[in-house]
């Protein structure tokens, strides 16, 4: 009997909900249908700008960082990263972690790098006064064996003038474009090396010893690290550099795509923990990122929910307006038995429908327009390749958003105009 | 049947009471056809809101067909409204941006009807009204005397109890008003109820019997013989 009373009202109440919306509705699309044109597409407009403002900022700025550290990890950190302790001067036991690496069957390469830093020297043979100032400028060097660090961080695709290393080399040297004043952004050209191209010579000062070394090829990369250092092999750094330590200071590693790197990572750690500092990634590139991260999607909120606002004003004004200019209306409407509820669902859903509109002419341009072409042509930001950072969870919560304040911006005035005396309403009065 | 007992409307304008109505008791029973009428600011439109639940007394009961109604809240009002009276405002009482079809069945698609039915019913019902032809046509494209009869007809779909009409010739030429008064003795001459205001003496003596106003207290009551109706 119970159970029978709890079917009965629940059956009323889904036929009183699905009566509102139905007649709602039907109002909603006859006023749309008949309302200006200009006017509909005006406000749906609005909408569409305020959805891509709050899609797109968000996207571009998150992006930025997103693609900073997309590019760190394909060129300079890999999936996991090896360095050497705070205080240390290099990986300790280093030949034995490779030695280990072989045993994860996640690794797909590695690449150890001997790191020092030096001096290079460009057009020291055109110099005739010893006065004059030297072009020289102290930069990071990496001792690397070229195929394997080519498999790991893809270095070759990098290079755009001349050719990319052999193993076993003994003169040839990769320079970072950021090194070079002709690829210079502005920077003066003091602390630069002037018309450096391949096939030039340069010379290195390391331990107070300088050595003479070839440019085989420029590297061009916006990660710090792989564009404002100079690559050689590491036997010949090691030559250079004139030490028995056959320890690294760097070891990337490549893991296959499905592997958790986080694992890998702790695993490595684990059994050398004493010796070296092993991060993901993420890790490696330090707080910096994540909390630039914070800021921009801080920034981008912060101008996302000026749009809203300003989107959520214009919904309720022209809310306010068709129904206060329908104000007798709303009164013969109630006259002929269309309850408050009813009407007030009306104009919700026509506010609803000018968003959902709106917002789904901003995912097609986002998703179908703007991201492929980003993916195929990244912003050209200085520190990375921009690209849109636009997931759909994030985008679905940014559209449940702008839908629940259309939702009230479109409730609160209906319901100041819906809510008035029936018979002031039908007569005009106040 | 409708019965007040000693129904008493005041308004305020500002600081002022105003007595409108002032201890009204009537009956009106079904199938009856009741013209209010009287001079303008006797309280006849005010009788009407207050009779069609549009408004509420100050004091006083309210009874249709026994039922105490002048205690509804809101939504009760409205909900009786929808399935108990019927109105026939005065001019441009449709919804502009709704064809006559719809001005006519939107209170049947209020009651959960199905589209299909609805318009069925809206058809009979402008049919019944020489509107058959007007169906798609919106307000703004029918005449005065067109739009009060779509009005009729919207305001008899839903088969009411009593059809209220507040001034329903008002603005319309001797011919249309003519045309609509037809259409309510029609409709009274089938069984159903009108209370119908106006301050045009010739049309309320179309009417079955005639209230007649004065200073928010009933001056008249008669019954109009049917044989003796004025005719145009």
């Amino acid at each position: 009997m119970e159970n029978k009373i709890k079917i009965y009202i629940t059956d009323k109440l889904y036929g009183f909900c699905k009566t509102f919306l139905r007649v709602g509705f039907f109002l909603t699309i006859r006023r749309i249908r008949r309302n200006s044109v200009w006017l509909s597409i005006l406000v749906t407009f609005i909408m569409f700008v305020t959805f891509i403002n709050l899609v797109l900022v968000n996207g571009i700025l998150v992006g930025l960082i997103e693609g900073s550290k997309k590019d760190n990890k394909e060129q300079y950190t890999s999936d996991v990263f090896i360095n050497s302790l705070e205080n240390e001067t290099y990986i300790k036991n280093s030949n034995n972690i490779i030695k280990n690496l072989s045993s994860y069957d996640e690794i797909i390469s590695y690449t150890p790098r001997v790191v020092t830093s030096g001096l290079i020297e460009a057009n020291y043979k055109n110099r005739t006064n010893l006065t004059d100032k030297a072009n020289e400028l102290v930069t990071t060097i990496a001792g690397i064996e070229p195929e394997l660090e080519d498999k790991t961080t893809n270095l070759s695709k990098h290079v755009i003038e001349g050719e990319y290393l052999q193993n076993g080399e003994n003169n040839e040297i990769l320079i970072g474009s950021n090194l070079l004043d002709r690829y210079s952004r502005g920077v003066s050209g003091d602390t630069l090396l002037i018309n450096v191209y391949p096939g030039d010579t340069l010379r290195i000062l390391i331990n107070e010893k300088y050595h003479e070394v070839i440019v085989k090829g420029i590297v061009k990369s916006k990660v710090s690290s792989v564009g404002n250092r100079i690559f050689m092999n590491k036997k010949l750094l090691r030559k250079i550099i004139g030490t028995p330590n056959l320890n690294y200071q760097e070891i990337a590693i490549k893991l296959k795509t499905e592997s958790d790197s986080n694992q890998i990572k702790k695993l490595i750690a684990k059994d050398f923990k004493k010796d070296a500092d092993t991060k993901t990634s993420d890790e490696a590139l330090g707080s910096f990122f994540q909390d630039i991260k914070i800021t921009f999607q801080l920034l981008s909120n912060l101008i996302g929910g000026i749009a809203l606002f300003v989107a959520c004003i214009t919904i309720y004004i022209i809310i306010f307006i068709n129904a206060i200019t329908r104000r007798k209306y709303i009164g013969i409407l109630k006259g002929i038995g269309i309850c408050d509820l009813t009407i007030t669902i009306s104009y919700i859903l026509q506010a609803l429908i000018y968003a959902i509109i709106g917002s789904i002419a901003g995912l097609l341009l986002t998703y179908f327009i703007i991201k492929p072409y980003i993916d195929q042509n990244p912003i050209d930001f200085p520190f990375s390749d921009g690209i849109l950072s636009v997931p759909i969870s994030m985008t679905l919560l940014r559209f449940l958003i702008l839908i629940i304040l259309t939702a009230i911006a479109g409730y609160i005035p209906s319901k100041i105009i819906v809510k008035k005396n029936t018979l002031d309403s039908i007569l005009g009065r106040n | 049947m409708i019965e007040t007992k000693n129904l008493i409307k005041n308004y305020y304008l500002g600081q002022v009471e105003v007595k409108v109505i002032k201890g009204i008791n009537i009956k009106i029973n079904n199938g009856e056809f009741v013209a209010i009428t009287g001079i303008s600011g006797a309280g006849k439109s005010t009788l009407l809101y207050q009779l069609s639940l549009l408004d509420s007394p100050t004091s006083g009961k309210i009874f249709i067909d026994g039922q105490d109604v002048s205690e509804f809240g809101e939504t009760k009002k409205t909900n009786f409204r929808l399935n108990n009276l019927g109105f026939v405002f005065q001019e441009s009482a449709l919804i502009p941006e709704l064809t006559a079809e719809e001005n006519v069945f939107l209170p049947m698609l209020m009651k959960g009807y199905k589209i299909k039915k609805c318009r069925d019913l809206a058809k009979e019902s402008l049919e019944k009204l020489n509107m058959g032809d007007k169906l798609k046509n919106l307000p703004s494209q029918l005449s005065g005397g067109q739009q009060q009869r779509v009005a009729i007809a919207r305001g008899i779909i839903n088969k009411p109890k009593v059809l209220f009409a507040d001034e329903p010739t008002a603005n319309l030429d001797s011919k249309t008003s003519q045309t609509v008064l037809d259409a309510f003795k029609q409709l009274n001459n089938e069984g159903q109820t009108i209370v119908m205001v106006t301050h045009e003496k010739i049309y309320a003596n179309e009417a079955d019997r005639v209230i007649e106003i004065l200073d928010g207290k009933i001056l008249k009551d008669k019954k109009i013989n049917k044989n003796y109706r004025i005719k145009k």
